[in-house]
């Protein structure tokens, strides 16, 4: 889709996602090393040219790019002197000047203080997320500042922190119009005055599943169990006239008992496949290597074979971004 | 239509009618919104977006128009209703489309097909039409009839798996994780879309998913299972050392400390008086983890978590406090930073929303305040669309219109 244009990335492990993204839509992408190393998991890098920083004749790549990507300032170029370009900078924050990691970022948002279990400290979300997060969005506006430019690029500046922070989209809102700070949950999903719970295990691993507030879910869900005789006092509930958000913990519970009993009788593949056939919203929890192996990500082509240099082994890592009628009519 | 502020946005210009629902779909026409395309979300109140029942309201009240939550999702966009079950509605829908450079829907596989607004018949309303459908688990392959929510994109993906201490099952985050980062790559995708077709003249049919963006980010993690390394590490990471939370004055309140190298450590050290010679090195601190963290979790537990890692960053060593909603509602950072925009709602009041994390140096970004429900009818099927207010009115009357 973006083959016509030409992205130099000096971006660390923080915005190494931005040009990699790029870089699958067809871009060609330039990655520019520093002396000191790149310490940016490969994965990210792997569909880009690589040159050093040190040796790169920086005034010939810049005035042929339409997009730069960096963390901070390139030393000796003045950016003005390529009025063309697109300039993205991406730094942990819009203002403040202090150290950063995924980590910390992530604390800082407020992701990590909802994520875990009540009993022990607050959990971080799998990979480096802020990073990811700041990286998509330094995408979103490299594209938005392309799709405005007619003879002249801009900077645009993004901030890994406010990302996390967007991603946070409940809680800073909860008290601002609620006065409630939320807390750690575990595995419940908290809305209004109730929660639910959102991992079951079932005869052979874990599924998702949820009281939620989509009557035709959990009529289906309902219908599966009377079936088996199983339903309880599900069996009469009127789902379009009662909000699940508002009901007692004590009513949510004793239905949730209901519900765990009958899915220990039965099989991950079964209820997903009974999800799948009558709308249920159940799904089966895939460790990775199911993640790798899965039919469904086989069909869409999901996966695709990287020549890794950590392990020094071919792995397979995720490829296209999304489908599109084009590509597949290919 | 163009929603403006003092400075035009980037996407001045760029129309969308906009038909998703919830939070996956909505999520992606808002940013676009918030960069200055002018959106028309439809909904009906026959099938009220779910959004508009989630908490938490205007002062307690539930009303299809006072849900905070629904606000922060579709600032900017105006607000019509069609009642899609209903033939007379699906041809108003067409004039919307036939206005549309870009159309959005994340509904279940194959509705648009049955109320007759099949990719096809998009195409020939407009031929360079964009059509944006997100799912969650993509429009092809043997789960596209699934229908879910943020937590099946979180399971299938493999993200819940990965969540954790790797001492226990999986952890699913207490948000849609997928309705944050599969309306980021439905931006993408549109974005994408637009330049190929300034390029190329044509439009496409662009199917993300919520998985594959979950997969995409958790790419580090995914790779390292294949290399051997345990991928559910709860907060640790391998290059680090110490690298976690610790527990500060006060109820369940917590300081993150990454020490990025030992020059870090040698900060670190000094400022808290351990001086273990076992910890000079990577290897020896990961080697006596438990009890360098015991230490420095005795230091840590009596300061106010704000101050040590105020403390700490200063000296050159990534710290934050682990803060609650409170603590990023009133961060003075978001403050400085302009995230918070204030706007003036006919149900809500004046109020801040949060707005996208960047700044364009020659454009500006505006938010407007989110649709009532049907607010903008008039102005939408009359003035823009140029229908007979008579018309309207009888369509109104007879239920296609709302």
């Amino acid at each position: 889709m973006l083959n016509h244009l030409t992205i130099i990335d000096a971006t660390g492990e923080l915005g190494a996602l931005a040009g990699h993204m790029l870089a699958q839509l067809g871009a060609s992408v330039t990655r520019l090393i520093p002396a000191a190393g790149d310490s940016a998991d490969p994965v990210w890098n792997r569909d880009k040219a690589a040159l050093s920083l040190d040796d790169a004749d920086l005034p010939a790549l810049l005035s042929k790019a339409d997009i730069l990507l960096r963390n901070g300032p390139l030393l000796g170029v003045n950016i003005t002197d390529y009025p063309r370009l697109i300039d993205v900078l991406l730094t942990p924050f819009a203002c403040a000047d202090r150290p950063a990691t995924d980590l910390t970022l992530m604390a800082r948002s407020g992701l990590l203080h909802i994520g875990g279990d009540p009993d022990r400290e607050p959990l971080r979300l799998p990979g480096q997320q802020t990073y990811a997060l700041g990286a998509i969005q330094a995408v979103i506006g490299a594209l938005t500042a392309l799709h405005a430019r007619k003879d002249k690029g801009q900077r645009v500046t993004v901030s890994a922190y406010q990302s996390a922070v967007l991603a946070n989209y409940r809680e800073p809102v909860m008290w601002d119009w609620a006065g409630k700070v939320g807390g750690r949950q575990g595995n419940l999903l908290v809305r209004g005055k109730s929660g639910v719970n959102q991992v079951w295990k079932v005869a052979d691993g874990w599924v998702t599943w949820a009281l939620v507030d989509n009557p035709g879910m959990m009529r289906a869900m309902v219908a599966l169990m009377h079936a088996d005789d199983m339903a309880g006092p599900l069996a009469g509930v009127e789902w379009e006239n009662i909000l699940v958000a508002d009901l007692p913990q004590e009513t949510l519970k004793e239905w949730e008992k209901v519900v765990g009993a009958f899915f220990a009788t039965k099989t991950r593949a079964f209820l997903a496949d009974q999800s799948n056939r009558h709308g249920m919203g159940l799904s089966a929890i895939d460790e990775p290597q199911d993640v790798l192996n899965s039919a469904h990500h086989r069909a869409r082509s999901a996966f695709v074979p990287f020549d890794d240099p950590v392990s020094g082994r071919t792995i397979r890592v995720p490829g296209p971004l999304f489908r599109t009628n084009r590509e597949d009519a290919r | 239509m163009t929603r403006e502020g003092p400075q035009k946005g980037p996407l001045s210009g760029l129309r969308i009618a906009d038909f998703s629902w919830v939070g996956a779909g909505p999520r992606a026409t808002k940013d676009l919104a918030d960069y200055g395309a002018s959106v028309i979300k439809v909904e009906s109140a026959k099938r009220l977006d779910l959004g508009r029942l989630s908490p938490p309201f205007k002062d307690g009240k539930r009303h299809h128009d006072a849900s905070a939550f629904f606000a922060i999702t579709n600032t900017g966009k105006q607000g019509v209703t069609i009642n899609l079950n209903d033939p007379r509605g699906i041809e108003v829908a067409k004039k919307l489309v036939a206005w549309a450079d870009v159309v959005v829907e994340n509904f279940g596989k194959g509705f648009m097909d049955r109320i007759g607004l099949s990719w096809d018949i998009l195409k020939s309303i407009k031929p360079d039409i964009i059509l944006l459908s997100v799912s969650v688990a993509g429009r092809t392959g043997p789960l596209s009839d699934l229908r879910g929510y943020g937590n099946s994109a979180a399971a299938l993906s493999g993200f819940a798996a990965l969540s954790g201490w790797p001492d226990r099952g999986p952890h699913m985050a207490p948000f849609a994780y997928g309705d944050v980062v599969a309306p980021m790559m439905a931006t993408v995708a549109v974005l994408a879309a637009l330049e190929h077709r300034r390029v190329t003249g044509e439009g496409q049919h662009l199917d993300v998913s919520q998985v594959e963006p979950m997969m995409l980010v958790t790419s580090d993690c995914l790779a390292d299972m294949q290399r051997g390394i345990e991928p559910r590490r709860g907060n640790d990471d391998p290059r680090m050392e110490p690298h976690g939370l610790f527990p500060c004055r006060g109820p369940d309140q917590w300081c993150a400390i990454a020490v990025r190298d030992d020059a870090d450590w040698q900060v670190l050290s000094g400022l808290s008086g351990i001086n273990d010679t076992r910890f000079t090195t990577l290897e020896g601190r990961k080697r006596h983890c438990s009890d360098l963290c015991t230490s420095l979790a005795t230091w840590t537990r009596t300061q106010d978590k704000h101050r040590l890692a105020d403390r700490l960053s200063t000296a050159g060593v990534p710290a934050e406090a682990v803060n609650d909603g409170r603590d990023v509602f009133t961060d003075a950072e978001l403050e400085r930073a302009g995230h918070y925009h204030r706007i003036r709602h006919d149900r809500l009041g004046d109020c801040e929303m949060p707005g996208p994390p960047l700044r364009f140096s020659d454009a500006g970004i505006h938010l407007g305040p989110p649709p009532l429900l049907g607010g903008d009818n008039r102005a939408v099927f009359v003035d823009l669309l140029g229908m007979d207010p008579g018309a309207v009115d009888e369509l109104t009357a007879s239920g296609a219109l709302a």
